[in-house]
């Protein structure tokens, strides 16, 4: 298992070596000067010049590429920013734990609530229960996030005023924000969740368990949910991602400084350093996330367990079977 | 040995799921953000509450304040990056220079004198006794280095400072003297160095850029000093008790700035008594508060901002100054600042404010879409003949007002074609001349900006070639106002060349920005950009 887990992680460089190519070539390539942006209305061609070689902008793209990459991989320096003059390793820094806190505070919300209505919806089918999920499910995956967190400050904070609107210094802060982000993740994990569910209970190995007298929890959450959740596992992986690359909005809205917001500034600035090591960082969010996800199927699924483990094994077996066939052959 | 692995996971995810919601922050008092700051419905909650007895006249206990803003002030330096908003500096800086909008004299707090010795030497005697937070005294070299350090820094301010001799200019015996030697006469030097903060040397020194001191307590020498900041969050402030000029008091001991991305709910915020003051106000959210007022005022300030429908003039149909006079005539200036910027506009008639001594009192142009399809067809343009480029940034409101441009334009005949970029990309576009039309406004709350900062978009050597005008009579206004180092001289030049711009139908003012803000009862009155003081710490609290 950990020679599996140490091979993802290596295979996660040649991913970011390529993630970084490519954000590179677009920021290069995307219409906008920095320098001029920076100058605004005081713009004027010697100006212009002198800024051009202090952004660094005046070497050429391979150079530029290779003095990035240099940096980032020997200094993890992800340069300065050129609105902010801050390091953008400082500013990710600050930033990263807040949309870190906020993704990982909605993808749990979305895994319990996803996960249990689905189960009780496929469990108690046709019941009211299921169609109220079912309703519920239709309407928060239809709604975008944005209109949602408006609907939710005019509500909660306007007109109820249980809830604070802006912020995220008390608990109570983070309520809306991880509704918002997380109400269609658990739209999707909730449906999916009861189709899985209901196509496990109906096979012969349930009603077998039931016939031999197990109690009906039992059934459910050790026969059922184990074997149910393989799908679920990998929309869950995906829903993960969407979460973290999907609070720029939410963040806007209820003017929380994560990542999301310190993106958009990057990129209406043109501020190259930002945009690049934010895609960056959020990159290795994702890899990480998804090895995770990779090693939940494990958790969950025995075969795939025993294939991490079994392939391992079974090349210690064979290459210490080999080694006593050739001392035995040398002898 | 399974049911122990179980027990022990559960209590894992629970710890996990604690331990994360105690990193969240629980009931502590960030910036902004009180204990008990719970929205309660039809109360006035500020973050701390002050309650004078009905019906007696006291002084405010809590003499505390929170600002709600949608500007970006995340770095204190005042040199480099994103600065931010003008008065938020001013809270930590004092300036070299004001300018008092009623008598439009140029007035400074830090100088006990200054004159022009000669066309190209500014001396500029400090006062003795003006302290830095940090304790120390600023002297004359302080001045010329607060000059220099825009330069030093490659800011974007740095293109005036550079026309500063910085090798001749030097500090008198006394060590208060600065003498400001330019490299030509530059007559703008005192309206345009206004704008720059005085800042200690040896702190500057000491704290290079990316020192995270510039983001937390940088030092200056103004009324009130940073005491706790979070980044892109809020900044909290503390009155001076010891702040050198006794001329001028603040009631405001402590003062939180709350960013906010979003405006929505920075008015949210005010509504719930989160925060106390509330800028600045979009139209929506003004005009809200005119038809229903409720606990909060509505006051508006001049912005000093002028903005204005640039024609290009190197385009072939607005070269012909006719084309120009019926675009004037075609379009309802008055009409397009109410749909754009609502109660926060007022009617102009010049390209500077009244505030301003080079404003000249013109008349004001008429809206006639008869007159302007007649004068077209004397000039003998078809209608739809033609077509124009309306290039706007995509800023919230320059869509508004170019597609307001392009119904008008399209009722006499004119076809426009309105495309919107954000700033990266539609600046560029305008510094290229690729634009017929563009919305330009300057000054954006700078009650000391000079009138060069405006001229100087349109002088035939621009940078912006979508705004260039080359005439000769007009440039030559603008250079000899330049030098001159006679204030009245300048107004008089660059009133004339208001003027000329205005008869000829260059740059058509669309109308005075104004800036809302809100505040409640916990207030008197406000004024952020008061003269003299400037800044958000001049609050009359309610008695």
């Amino acid at each position: 298992m950990s020679r599996y887990i140490i091979r993802r992680l290596l295979w996660m460089i040649p991913t970011l070596l390529g993630i970084m190519f490519i954000i590179f070539t677009i920021s290069y390539l995307t219409p906008g000067d920095p320098a001029m942006i920076a100058l605004g209305n005081n713009y004027t061609e010697e100006a212009y010049q002198a800024k051009i070689i202090e952004m660094g902008l005046d070497k050429g793209f391979i150079t530029r590429y290779f003095i990035y990459i240099k940096d980032v991989v020997t200094k993890f320096d992800l340069g300065t920013s050129y609105s902010n003059l801050r390091p953008v390793r400082d500013l990710i820094l600050e930033k990263v734990g807040v949309t870190l806190r906020l993704g990982l505070l909605s993808s749990l919300v979305t895994i319990v609530v996803g996960v249990t209505v689905g189960i009780i919806a496929a469990v108690k089918q046709y019941s009211a229960m299921d169609y109220i999920a079912t309703s519920l499910s239709v309407l928060f995956s239809a709604m975008p996030g944005f209109f949602m967190a408006l609907v939710c400050i005019i509500v909660f904070s306007l007109k109820l005023k249980w809830l604070p609107a802006a912020g995220l210094s008390t608990w109570r802060h983070y309520i809306l924000p991880v509704l918002c982000l997380g109400l269609s993740p658990i739209a999707v994990v909730n449906r999916l969740t009861r189709s899985s569910m209901l196509d496990v209970i109906r096979q012969d190995y349930i009603r077998t368990a039931r016939a031999k007298g197990v109690d009906e929890r039992t059934v459910i959450t050790k026969h059922a949910l184990r074997n149910a959740l393989i799908p679920v596992i990998t929309v869950i992986g995906g829903q993960l991602s969407m979460v973290i690359g999907g609070s720029v909005i939410i963040e806007s809205i209820f003017s929380i400084p994560g990542m999301g917001t310190l993106m958009m500034t990057g990129i209406n600035n043109r501020d190259y350093p930002i945009i690049q090591g934010t895609v960056l960082v959020l990159s290795i969010v994702i890899c990480v996330v998804n090895l995770l996800v990779d090693l939940a199927y494990a958790a969950v699924d025995p075969r795939i367990k025993a294939q991490y483990y079994g392939g391992d094994k079974r090349k210690r077996r064979d290459d210490k079977g080999e080694g006593k066939a050739k001392k035995k052959g040398a002898a | 040995m399974k049911k122990i692995g179980r027990i022990v996971a559960t209590l894992l995810t629970i710890t996990l799921i604690l331990s994360l919601l105690a990193a969240c922050g629980g009931g502590g008092n960030t910036p902004g953000s009180s204990p008990d700051a719970s929205p309660d419905a039809g109360t006035n909650s500020g973050s701390g509450q002050s309650s004078a007895p009905d019906g007696a006249s006291a002084e405010p206990t809590d003499t505390t304040l929170v600002y709600g803003t949608t500007q970006k002030y995340n770095y204190f330096n005042p040199y480099g990056g994103a600065t931010g908003a003008y008065y938020f500096m001013s809270l930590v800086f004092d300036r070299l220079w004001e300018v008092d909008k009623e008598t439009t004299e140029v007035t400074s707090r830090i100088f006990s004198s200054y004159e022009w010795e000669d066309d190209v030497t500014l001396k500029c005697v400090l006062k003795p006794g003006i302290i830095f937070n940090d304790g120390t005294e600023a002297k004359g070299e302080d001045v010329i280095y607060s000059l220099q350090k825009s330069i030093i820094d490659g800011d974007n301010f740095s293109y005036y400072t550079s026309k500063v001799d910085y090798d001749k200019s030097y500090v008198g015996d006394d060590g208060m003297t600065a003498y400001i030697v330019f490299l030509e006469p530059y007559g703008a030097a005192v309206n345009i160095f206004a704008q720059v903060p005085l800042v200690s040397k040896a702190f500057c020194d000491a704290h290079p850029n990316n020192d995270p001191i510039w983001w937390s307590d940088p030092v200056g020498s103004g009324p009130y000093r940073i005491i706790e900041a979070v980044t892109d969050d809020s900044a909290v402030y503390a009155r001076r008790d010891d702040y050198w000029n006794s001329d001028y008091s603040f009631e405001v001991s402590e003062l939180t700035v709350k960013h906010y991305s979003d405006g929505t709910a920075m008015w949210v915020d005010l509504q719930n008594g989160v925060i106390d003051v509330a800028l600045p106000l979009s139209a929506t959210q003004a005009g809200d508060l005119v038809s229903n007022p409720g606990e909060f005022t509505l006051a508006t300030q001049s912005l000093y901002d002028v903005p204005v429908l640039v024609l290009r003039e190197t385009n072939e149909y607005l070269s012909d100054i006719r084309v120009r006079e019926a675009i004037a005539y075609a379009i309802d200036f008055d009409s397009v600042a109410a749909i754009t910027f609502g109660e926060l506009s007022a009617p102009a008639n010049s390209h500077f404010t009244s505030d301003f001594a080079c404003y000249n009192n013109n008349q004001p142009y008429e809206y006639n879409a008869d007159r302007a399809k007649q004068v077209l067809a004397d000039a003998g343009y078809a209608e739809g003949e033609i077509m124009l480029d309306f290039i706007a940034v995509n800023d919230g409101f320059q869509h508004i007002v170019a597609e307001a441009v392009q119904g008008y334009l399209g009722a006499i005949g004119i076809t426009v074609n309105v495309q919107t970029y954000d700033p990266g990309t539609a600046i560029p576009m305008l510094i290229g001349g690729e634009a017929d039309l563009a919305y330009f406004g300057v000054s954006n709350g700078n009650p000391e900006m000079e009138p060069d900062q405006f001229f100087s978009a349109f002088a035939g050597n621009g940078s912006f070639k979508t705004m260039a005008i080359q005439d000769e009579y007009f440039n030559s206004l603008l250079d000899r106002a330049l030098v001159s180092v006679d204030q009245n001289e300048r107004a008089e030049l660059y009133r004339q060349a208001d003027a000329w711009m205005y008869e000829n139908f260059y740059a058509l003012p669309i109308c005075e920005k104004l800036e809302g803000l809100a505040y409640n009862s916990r207030i008197e009155s406000i004024d952020i950009i008061s003269q003299g003081k400037g800044c958000l710490g001049d609050v009359t609290f309610a008695k």
